[in-house]
């Protein structure tokens, strides 16, 4: 299931990795693989009202405060949420492997955010099958992408029972625990957004961007690039 | 309370009665005890009109945490619970239950939650059912064993209430965080759960295993309340697949084969509890088990019967001169790998011993729990005579361990009985008292059967105490060897309690000592030793223990020892012993070996220094670092070609030659030849020049520490000395370390918008504190202008740019 095309992506290899390092991620993807079982919730919600700089959705009430995820969600009339988390395991193999070696758990984490892309995109198919002929999908926006804050995951966390349904949980600081975790936004709207650009802000470049100092996703993005 | 061998049912689930009113969108239901009592007391009132003898409060989420985000306090919420309850119950004879959920955090090392924390939370939600009255309280739904120890604590500690436990387990027979049922039960036998079992996230069907495991561990009664099956989630609902009557045909069996408590969770309504009601019939009292002695961590048990246990030592700062600079910095990060190689060569127990003088063993000893917690998976043996280590030790500890150790002396046993007794731990038990060591093996006879005798008034049964009969010297006091074998007989005979040993203090001031060591462990097996506390690496203990267990019949049909010393290895095994037989050490013969390759290695071209690294190539490194050694003065290998090496790595590095796991490698490959050289310096006796010491630290709320572990790798390849505080690191934590080593650079990483607010305040508190302190920082939403915005000194892009920091940092003071 590991993509390690990916994987040598997130370390930062324009082609392909090393022999040495090849192997490595081929014996650390198959032990990672074997003991993690990703886990996924989502939900929908409706838009109830939407300005320039927030969206508001319904049942349960939930603000998503930004210019970002309006301008994100301005064609949209209902919207998915979802939580997808790795689980404390692989949080652990990761820990265990950066205590016997750096360059293992660096590799055992490249892996473990590829595995969570992989579970993210199985939610996503999931919840593009329960569109109604004509929706499509916006991308998916995550709080931390541009202006939008991460602390609007409490409530939705809440809302999705996200910690007794798939163990997933805040810190302090709203960082998502355990760390290969992801919370994410889709739109559901009856336009086509197949063409879609990578900036899923709207914006056209990140350097005209005023938040391109601390988004999430411009961040995410260079890594993969 | 007493069960008296009755079945006892509870109800079943609030969350599907509030959904099949009409109240899907509810973020907090708890709200709903005061927003809408009514309808609260309706679904309790239904619930015992069906026959649930216990109604559970509507509190899963009423701790503190999860109602930050309400607008009513605990206090509160949990009131008007109860009271619902109570005006439900009327007057009918149904008890009430408190109940209480995971508090919504996750315990540490993964997530930030630590044990005293999460009992305060418990604390206050217990505190306030008391002083209401309620007759039980249920903590259910857990799946951290560390939160549910929290809870059960907060509960025995505050209340008188009977403790009922239950946790969630996927399909697998483990909870999400690798906790199985006998794990699970014997840590909370340990600390005194009234009533143990299982509840939510399968249905019976699936349960029905997981059930079946815990009726044959426990010694207390069992508690199952099932989903009614397993939940299927659409984008808004939640449904379940089995009917009431199925629910109870499942239920049948449970009660049959002895399950005590029932009721129902997730999916499950009055018409399921009506169904459960009807089998008071089918109960049958279950036969009270005796099971055999076992310690454990939260993730695995070890039998301490019917074999042989070994006990590593190394986690002991005194016995192990490299562990010692680490710990008296309070870094704990390299027992993991001690741990974990430890365990690899066949320690089932690790021993940890955290005295050093000028150290805060306390503290050290937390540290160290809190980072082994669910990454080390081998049970621990708390090494001390500081009844407040060992207090600290069993209260935060996720399991059943054993404690090292208490005395023959009243004052010693006064100390660490109770705690003993209140944490359910195993006790060493040394046979010395206010007379020292006894000369003869009747006389220490005469001491454990005080210890005995003594545990027994504190209600500890003898299969909790592990006798050591003390071993002396055979240079010094030959005489007295052969009387702890004597004593270990005679007290294995006599009592059911087991036996350890030190083995390696017998060779003490003689050569060989390896060879005395061997042959002693092998009597004292003999004699009916139970559990040694040796260097599982140390040579010949491993083959000693092998061999016993076949000769025993410990290792049966030779499995293991077939397995180890199969045909092809038979070869080597026995040139070994030859040699050893000869007299030859083992280390010397490896020694000429290794030189031989030396010989052939230097009539062959050898490669560059930065090849070897480069490639990861350990045995070439060993190579050719010898060959420099030889060659050169350790320093000069050191900057002349170490460093040199690991710069044109770097270069390659920024010339995108290479990529970063190559030049982490080689940074870690670079290590084993910095151990050459100090050992070659050591041998002039000089130390290796100190380049530098650097803290690294990833701030307080962040918990992403790859970056900062792959800084820290670069740096110790470059020779500098750090001191990695780890990660969410408090600020004042960071002060105190850099008061206390002097320390003039500091490494902050932060990953997140959010965390870096905590980074620009560690900096000004830094800045505040110590004038001529340079903060470098890191981090993926770092930039080199948002760095210079919160006072940074200097700005690493990655890895290579903290070494370029650090050398010019290093070069100009």
């Amino acid at each position: 299931m590991v993509n390690i095309k990916e994987v040598e992506k997130y370390l930062g290899y324009p082609t392909g990795a090393d022999q040495k390092t090849y192997v490595l991620i081929e014996s650390l993807s198959k032990e990672m693989q074997s003991s993690i079982k990703g886990k996924f919730v989502y939900k929908s919600f409706d838009i109830e009202k939407i300005t320039s700089d927030y969206v508001k959705l319904s049942d349960p009430t939930i603000t998503l405060k930004g210019k970002s995820i309006a301008n994100h969600l301005k064609d949209c009339s209902s919207v998915f949420i979802f939580a997808c988390t790795l689980g404390a395991k692989a949080d652990q193999l990761i820990q265990l492997k950066s205590h016997l070696s750096a360059l293992s758990g660096l590799i055992a984490d490249a892996i473990a955010s590829d595995l969570v892309m992989q579970y993210c995109n199985q939610c996503e198919e999931l919840i593009r099958e329960t569109l109604q002929l004509g929706y499509s999908l916006t991308s998916r926006f995550s709080p931390g992408y541009g202006d939008f804050s991460l602390e609007v995951q409490s409530l939705i966390l809440a809302a999705l029972q996200a910690h007794k349904r798939i163990g997933l949980t805040l810190n302090e600081s709203f960082l998502l625990i355990p760390l290969k975790s992801v919370v994410a936004i889709v739109g559901v709207s009856d336009k086509n957004f197949r063409l879609q650009t990578l900036n899923r802000c709207g914006n056209i470049s990140c350097r005209v961007c005023e938040y391109s100092e601390t988004c999430q996703f411009k961040k995410e993005f260079t890594i993969r690039k | 309370m007493q069960l008296n061998n009755k079945l006892l049912i509870f109800d079943g689930a609030m969350g599907t009665m509030l959904q099949a009113k009409g109240f899907i969108h509810v973020i907090i239901p708890e709200e709903l005890n005061i927003d809408n009592p009514k309808l609260i007391t309706e679904i309790h009132k239904e619930y015992i009109s069906h026959g649930a003898q216990v109604i559970t409060t509507n509190t899963f989420g009423a701790n503190a945490y999860k109602l930050s985000l309400s607008k009513y306090s605990t206090e509160e919420i949990i009131e008007a619970a109860i009271d619902n309850a109570k005006a439900a119950r009327e007057n009918t004879n149904a008890l009430i239950a408190l109940d209480i959920g995971p508090i919504g955090k996750i315990m540490r090392p993964i997530g930030d939650l630590n044990f005293d924390t999460a009992y305060e939370y418990f604390k206050e939600q217990v505190i306030i059912g008391k002083e209401k009255n309620v007759d039980i309280i249920l903590i259910e739904t857990m799946s951290d064993l560390g939160e549910m120890r929290a809870a059960v604590l907060a509960a025995k500690e505050n209340t008188n209430c009977p403790v009922f436990a239950t946790m969630t387990f996927e399909q697998e027979g483990i909870t999400l965080t690798g906790t199985d049922p006998e794990d699970m039960i014997l840590a909370l036998e340990a600390i005194g759960a009234d009533v143990i079992g299982v509840n939510c996230s399968l249905g019976p069907k699936e349960l029905l295993p997981i059930v079946r495991r815990i009726l044959n561990f426990a010694s207390v009664p069992v508690m199952v309340q099932a989903n009614a099956g397993l939940p299927t989630f659409s984008s808004n609902k939640t449904a379940y697949g089995v009917k009431a009557d199925e629910f109870q045909n499942y239920y049948r069996t449970f009660v049959n084969e002895g399950v005590h408590i029932i009721g129902g969770c997730c999916g499950t309504t009055p018409e399921f509890i009506q169904k459960l009601s009807e089998l008071k019939e089918v109960y049958r009292p279950d036969v009270i088990k005796k099971r055999k002695s076992y310690v454990s961590s939260s993730q695995k048990r070890v039998c301490l019967d019917g074999k042989v246990t070994v006990i590593g030592e190394r986690i002991n700062p005194s016995g192990n001169k490299k562990l010692k600079p680490y710990f008296q910095k309070g870094d704990v990060n390299p027992a993991v790998k001690l741990a974990f190689s430890q365990i690899e060569n066949g320690a089932e127990v690790l021993d940890i011993n955290t005295s050093l003088p000028g150290v805060d063993e306390n503290q050290l000893m937390q540290n160290i729990i809190d980072q082994f917690n669910g990454l080390i998976d081998a049970p621990l043996q708390f090494d001390t005579i500081n009844s407040k280590v060992m207090q600290t030790a069993l209260r935060h500890y996720n399991g059943v361990a054993i404690v090292n150790s208490v005395n023959g002396k009243l004052s010693s046993m006064e100390e660490v009985f109770p705690i003993a007794k209140k944490y359910g731990a195993y006790v060493v038990a040394l046979t010395f008292d206010e007379d020292g060591i006894p000369k003869t093996w009747e006389k220490r006879v005469e001491i454990a059967k005080k210890l005995i005798e003594t545990a027994r008034k504190y209600d500890i049964e003898e299969e909790k105490l592990i006798i050591d009969c003390l071993v002396l010297t055979a240079s010094a006091q030959q005489e007295a060897v052969e009387e702890t074998l004597k004593a270990i007989q005679y007290i294995k005979s006599k009592y059911n309690v087991k036996t350890t040993l030190g083995v390696s203090n017998v060779s003490f001031g003689l050569p060989n000592r390896k060879l005395l060591n061997r042959t002693y462990l092998a009597m004292a097996l003999a004699f009916g030793l139970d559990i040694v506390i040796v260097d599982p690496e140390d040579e010949g203990i491993k083959d000693t223990l092998m061999a016993f267990n076949v000769l025993y019949n410990y290792d049966q049909d030779s499995v293991e020892y077939l397995e180890k010393y199969s045909r092809e290895n038979r070869r080597i095994c026995e040139s070994n012993s030859q040699a050893e037989d000869r007299g030859v050490l083992k280390a010397e013969s490896k020694e000429s070996k290794e030189s031989k390759e030396f010989k052939e290695f230097k009539k062959r071209k050898e490669q560059p220094l930065h090849k070897c690294l480069l490639q990861g190539d350990i045995d070439e490194t060993r190579l050719v670092t010898k060959k420099l050694l030889k060659l050169h003065q350790p320093l000069r290998v050191v900057n002349h070609y170490l460093i040199k090496s690991l710069d044109e790595i770097g270069r390659q590095y920024e010339e995108k030659i290479i990529y970063l796991p190559q030049l982490i490698r080689a940074a870690e490959t670079a290590g084993i030849a910095f151990e050459l050289v100090r050992e070659s310096l050591n041998q002039l006796k000089i130390g290796l020049e100190n380049k530098g010491t650097i803290i690294l630290a990833t701030v307080q709320g962040d918990v992403h520490d790859i970056g900062k572990n792959l800084v820290k790798a670069l740096l110790e390849s470059y020779g500098y000395i750090i001191i990695d505080l780890g990660k969410d690191v408090k600020i004042e934590k960071i002060i105190e370390t850099v008061g206390a080593h002097d320390v003039k650079l500091v490494g902050l990483s932060a990953l997140m918008t959010t965390t870096v607010l905590n980074m620009e305040k560690a900096i000004i508190s830094l800045k505040h504190n110590f004038k001529d302190v340079k903060v470098f920082v890191g981090g993926a939403v770092l930039t080199e202008k948002y760095a210079m915005s919160i006072n940074a000194d200097f700005y690493g892009k990655d890895a290579k740019a903290a070494v370029d920091i650090a050398n010019r940092f290093f070069r100009v003071n």
